[in-house]
């Protein structure tokens, strides 16, 4: 029952006559290709690296109206990054003026939740977080960003130093919200976002660089600053086009 | 004919749908003494006979475990206040694990768990081993795929809980079990809550005196009825700390080393001592608070050298002993059910 009680805002409404299709596609990019786990690709310091597992918790999805108010288009997502997702909801005619969702999960649904009481299917039920969710510390597991990199100029793909971002709980929340150009949605009309992350942007930050060689492992207890950082880093990294 | 077969149909319909009589379940009645408050059971897990039974099963079944060696109770032994030990229990493919194995005496009043305290319920604590990898090292869905082969559990999930065993199951059933491990009835609580004066010797009298004396303060942090304040505290055990104890879920250096307060119930039961078990009687621990600790910033300020002189030490683990509750370990309805 949880999901259909979330889903079930305005933004997931039966089709009312001139009512607008709009469809948000989220993808993971390096510069303007595709990302893609395995591939080998090079950090600014010049360390060749390759990530091996990028999955995140998106919620909270909505489109903001100028007056502030906001439809719900999806309210938690597990996202491999990677593998795009895309999100379709139907709006009513209007100026609607970004594009707003969470990194991580809300306090509410984060800490003192039990995941064995959603269904299956739910993105925060055991097997839908994935792996997601600290059983010592409860709380989910906002992001994982792991892989391998070359730290010392081997030759070839041989990559074998470790890196791991495991950043969760609430202080680590971070809200992105994205800009729309043209705000106007007519009615009947139809709309297509593209939210990208560039994945890039995770290390070599607008605001702060992380240097793979020093600062490579966090599963936030033993470095908060670092998972700080990384989720700081992260939430700059979305564009939408 | 016809009739008699149709009335055949319906018996047979009605006795494969109602549940056989022996998992007929009714309300589980906590025992608990007047010097304990009401402890606060879960509203969707209220004790049943079926939950605790269901529980109790769980707690000894070894599909928990990766290799299948390991069920809760092989690092909770009865016996020994439900502990095991050793210094630190060992894992699967005998990892050593991290910690020293706590009792589970009195958990239905325990506000969180972990010797960190990041897990606020007794239903999520069940979790926390299953999935460390130095512990049962198996995710919790594989637990509930291996479980639901065994049909006795399925029908006792069912009766139970009206669902078939998964992570919900799992997770009530051995919190509803672990519930009814209360432990009250040591020489102390005869002595002190009902009147029983010839309970204490003389050197648990004078050790009694000394471990709620303004000069030791250890009743301070195991106080009564628990003898735990459930609070998290650093008492110098190391000038530099391997774990970080309550600074792994707080990210606050000042919380550095600090460690949820240990029930001293049994406490003459569940050797080695210490968050690592690192000390091995009970005559070591009470020279370590003796000397008062060694130095930390976080070190709790009642944390101080005594003074005590060696019968001093010795009356207080004399008292120590009289904390144990021998009804409470031999409780033949803790011990693994026989199929």
């Amino acid at each position: 029952m949880v999901p259909f009680i979330l889903h079930s805002c305005d933004g997931n409404k039966q089709k009312e006559t001139g009512d607008a299709r709009v469809t948000i596609r989220i993808d993971a990019r390096v510069g303007t290709e595709p990302f893609e786990p395995g591939v080998v690709y090079t950090e600014s310091n010049g360390y060749r690296y390759r990530v091996e597992t990028f999955q995140t918790y998106i919620s909270m999805l909505e489109l903001v109206r100028s007056d502030g108010s906001s439809v719900l288009v999806r309210d938690f997502i597990m996202a491999t990054m990677g593998s795009p997702q895309t999100f379709e909801v139907r709006v009513p005619e209007g100026d609607y003026g970004s594009i707003r969702f969470y990194l991580g999960v809300p306090a509410e649904y984060n800490k003192n939740v039990d995941p064995t009481t959603y269904p299956n299917s739910h993105p925060l039920s055991v097997q839908g977080s994935q792996g997601m969710f600290w059983h010592w510390n409860t709380g989910y597991i906002f992001t994982k960003f792991d892989g391998k990199a070359d730290l010392e100029g081997l030759e070839g793909n041989l990559l074998l130093d470790p890196f791991a971002f495991h950043c969760g709980d609430d202080p680590l929340l971070r809200l992105v919200e994205l800009p729309i150009s043209s705000p106007l949605i007519r009615a009947d009309s139809e709309r297509n976002f593209q939210v990208h992350c560039q994945v890039e942007r995770l290390l070599d930050g607008e605001q702060d660089q992380i240097d793979i060689a020093v600062d490579y492992l966090t599963h936030t207890q033993g470095n908060f600053l670092l998972a700080r950082r990384f989720m700081d880093n992260f939430a700059l990294a979305f564009e939408l086009e | 004919m016809m009739r008699t077969l149709f009335a055949a149909i319906i018996f047979l319909a009605v006795a494969g749908c109602s549940t056989p009589p022996e998992l007929q379940d009714r309300p589980y009645r906590l025992k608990h003494p007047s010097w304990f408050p009401e402890p606060v059971i879960p509203a969707d897990n209220s004790l049943t006979q079926l939950r605790v039974e269901l529980g109790r099963r769980l707690f000894y079944n070894k599909a928990f475990s990766s290799d299948y060696r390991i069920s809760c109770g092989t690092c909770h032994v009865p016996s020994a206040a439900f502990t095991d030990g050793q210094p630190v229990s060992t894992g699967v493919h005998g990892r050593p694990g991290k910690r020293n194995a706590p009792t589970l005496a009195n958990l239905a009043w325990m506000p969180h768990f972990m010797m960190e305290g990041g897990v606020p319920t007794l239903e999520l604590q069940t979790l926390a081993p299953v999935s460390d990898s130095n512990e049962m090292n198996l995710d919790i869905l594989q637990v509930s795929r291996r479980l639901s082969e065994d049909d006795y559990l399925t029908s006792l999930s069912r009766a139970a809980y009206g669902r078939a065993i998964d992570p919900y199951v799992i997770t009530r059933a051995l919190a509803a079990f672990q519930r009814t491990l209360v432990s009250y009835d040591s020489a102390y609580d005869r002595y002190e809550f009902l009147g029983q004066k010839d309970q204490l010797n003389e050197a648990q009298l004078r050790g009694r005196a000394l471990f709620f004396s303004p000069r030791t303060k250890c009743g301070g942090c195991h106080g009564d009825p628990f003898m735990t304040d459930f609070e998290f505290h650093n008492i110098g055990l190391y000038t530099t700390y391997a774990d970080p104890g309550r600074e792994r879920v707080t990210y606050d250096p000042a919380d550095a080393g600090k460690f949820k307060t240990p029930s001293l119930r049994n406490i003459a039961l569940t050797a080695p001592y210490m968050h690592d078990g690192s000390m091995g009687t009970l005559q070591e621990v009470v020279a370590f608070y003796n000397r008062g600790g060694q130095d930390h910033p976080n070190k709790d300020f009642r944390i101080q050298p005594l003074g005590l002189s060696p019968a001093e030490e010795a009356d207080l683990v004399s008292f120590l002993e009289s904390l144990t509750d021998w009804n409470f370990v031999q409780n033949i309805n803790h011990l693994p059910l026989e199929d």
